[in-house]
């Protein structure tokens, strides 16, 4: 293992811990409950992040795979009384029925495959808005039981983190680890060099399905705990304006980063929380720290780290 | 049975036929050159055998089987690799990974196996036989550059070793030698002559005649679409009518 990987190594585990740690120091508090938000964002931006940074897939209508797990989910939980981890299964089912819905659209590419992912988001959040007796429209569905798991029912902001933190460390494991399989090989390859990857036996339209259904189950998941967590959804919260939220969190991230997701989510969410005195001006602000990180940082806030080895590069240059 | 036979295969696009009605047949075993002027199709032909289009009219018997609707990645499953006049390789990844890139049909099986639960055949194994292929092709020492980083040469280089990962019955090389000087296209000779021997059919374009005339066995010329001559390279260089589309404009 080279010197890099051992610090960055390091460094996530450090990280790892003082998100756990959180959940005992913040108990009870705001701060918690809003990161329990933002981490679940975070699991619908990081699915959407490997359609759209691993795969070159530009999905606008991410909303509605979060909207159909939720719905999914939900619908065991309150008809069926299942617990926390079947929901998942069901919501997962669910959203990659939807996936099969959307794969022919995946024959278009580049900004014509964007078009047809957003038409597809607004007819699912109609049939969302429309279907009250599976989804109680824009009312909403109420009443929806707190995760169990294993027995345990979870309640209050503390357990609810650790449970989305919990979803969100082996979501991203998992994706980790398997853009460094044969897989994450193949896909770099789709979309780097799409013709060396067809002469080199990748069949093209099945990974780009492939990377469609496995983004779908991190939001399917997220739509699950949000509604567990808040134990309401209502269908606007799926709505157009979701996706481009989720697709913004992406960009600002890093597009080419898992832990970018996170981090795109937790600016977002912040701006849309906190700034209470100015809530009018919410989105001015937002817009404008969107385009200055873009102007700053094009790759994103997870090219952090490599902008400031670049400035440091740059003064010690100058120096000499 | 010839390994690879082409009945009236044509492809036009629109009015214009790119190629037309090329018969013709290839031995297991044969380094075949393809020589014509600009324009005269070979890439399109290239292209049809390789499933990177389909043709317009005409059949492509490979092995004894039909193959010319299938597509691209199922052409390599048959055992037909190819690089590109225009390299198309993956810039962001490291030679190394370019050329395991290759072997994307076993890295599939394994991962099926994997999940059966059999023998893992890993990622690493890949990686040892890729890290051999690119030395055989000269590229030792460049394993770990990624392949935006290369010179020209090289890259083409990474698309031989990458198609050669997939183990092809018939290699198509659109001008391996481009843009290369004398040493390194000797180098590539010696290669392309070293593939018959380990199961390689070879079909390749190029305009470097000397490349051509001392490593094929055999040469087709192309000229406008059709299928003009067809004989060793004493024929050819003999031929008036080649002399005419071709050699003669470049002696």
């Amino acid at each position: 293992m080279s010197r890099r990987t051992v610090t960055r190594g390091a460094i996530g585990l450090a990280a790892l811990a003082g998100m756990y740690a959180l959940a005992p120091a913040y108990d009870g508090t705001f701060f918690l409950s809003f990161m329990v938000d933002v981490l679940i964002l975070g699991l619908a931006a990081l699915g959407l992040q490997h359609m759209v940074g691993d795969a070159g897939v530009l999905n606008l209508g991410q909303a509605a795979f979060f909207g159909l797990g939720a719905y999914g989910g939900v619908w065991t939980l309150q008809h069926w009384h299942w617990t926390t981890l079947p929901a998942f299964g069901a919501a997962i089912v669910v959203a990659l029925a939807g996936a099969v819905v959307m794969a022919p659209l995946l024959r278009l590419r580049g900004v014509y495959f964007a078009m047809a992912s957003f038409a597809f988001g607004a007819m699912m959040f109609e049939v969302f808005g429309q279907a009250v007796s599976l989804t109680g429209g824009e009312n909403g569905l109420f009443l929806i039981p707190p995760p169990k798991i294993f027995g345990h029912v979870l309640i209050g902001n503390r357990d609810s983190y650790l449970l989305v933190l919990s979803v969100g460390v082996v979501c991203y494991a998992a994706f980790a680890l398997l853009m460094r399989s044969g897989y994450g090989l193949s896909l770099h390859a789709v979309r780097q060099s799409e013709n060396g990857a067809r002469a080199s036996g990748v069949n093209v339209a099945r990974m780009r399905f492939i990377a469609l259904a496995l983004g779908v189950v991190p939001p399917a998941l997220a739509g699950v705990l949000y509604a567990q967590v808040h134990s309401i959804v209502q269908s606007t919260i799926f709505d157009f304006n979701q996706s481009v939220a989720l697709i913004t969190m992406v960009i600002v991230g890093g597009v080419a980063s898992r832990w970018g997701a996170f981090a795109g989510a937790l600016v977002a969410q912040y701006v849309a929380v906190y700034p209470q005195s100015i809530a009018q001006y919410r989105f001015l602000l937002y817009g404008g720290v969107v385009a200055l990180l873009m102007i700053v940082l094009p790759g994103g806030i997870a090219s952090v780290g490599r902008a400031l080895a670049g400035a440091r590069g740059a003064l010690v240059r100058t120096r000499i | 049975m010839s390994l690879l036979e082409l009945t009236d295969l044509t492809r036009t696009f629109g009015s214009v036929a790119a190629v037309e009605g090329v018969e013709t047949t290839l031995e297991e075993g044969e380094i075949r050159g393809l020589i014509g002027p600009n324009g005269a199709g070979k890439t399109t032909l290239v292209n049809l055998l390789s499933g990177f289009l389909t043709p317009t009219r005409g059949h492509i018997v490979f092995g004894g089987e039909r193959i010319e609707r299938a597509p691209a990645h199922a052409r390599v499953e048959h055992g037909v690799g190819r690089t590109f006049q225009t390299p198309q390789v993956c810039a962001g990844l490291s030679t190394l990974d370019n050329i395991v890139l290759g072997s994307h049909r076993r890295l599939a099986a394994a991962r099926l196996r994997n999940l059966a639960g059999r023998r893992r055949t890993s990622l690493g194994a890949l990686r040892r036989e890729a890290a051999a292929v690119g030395g055989h092709v000269g590229l030792g020492d460049l394993l770990a550059t990624p392949a935006g980083a290369l010179s020209y040469g090289h890259v083409r280089l990474v698309e031989i070793a990458r198609a050669l990962m997939a183990k092809p019955r018939l290699l198509l090389l659109d001008e391996p030698v481009a843009g290369m000087n004398e040493a390194e296209s000797a180098e590539v000779a010696e290669i392309v002559r070293s593939l018959p021997a380990e199961g390689t059919t070879v079909l390749v374009i190029e305009h470097d005649m000397p490349f051509v005339m001392g490593l094929c066995s055999r040469i087709s010329v192309l000229d406008r679409g059709r299928l003009i001559a067809d004989g060793t390279p004493e024929q050819i260089q003999r031929d008036p009518h080649v002399e005419d589309v071709y050699l003669g404009s470049l002696a």
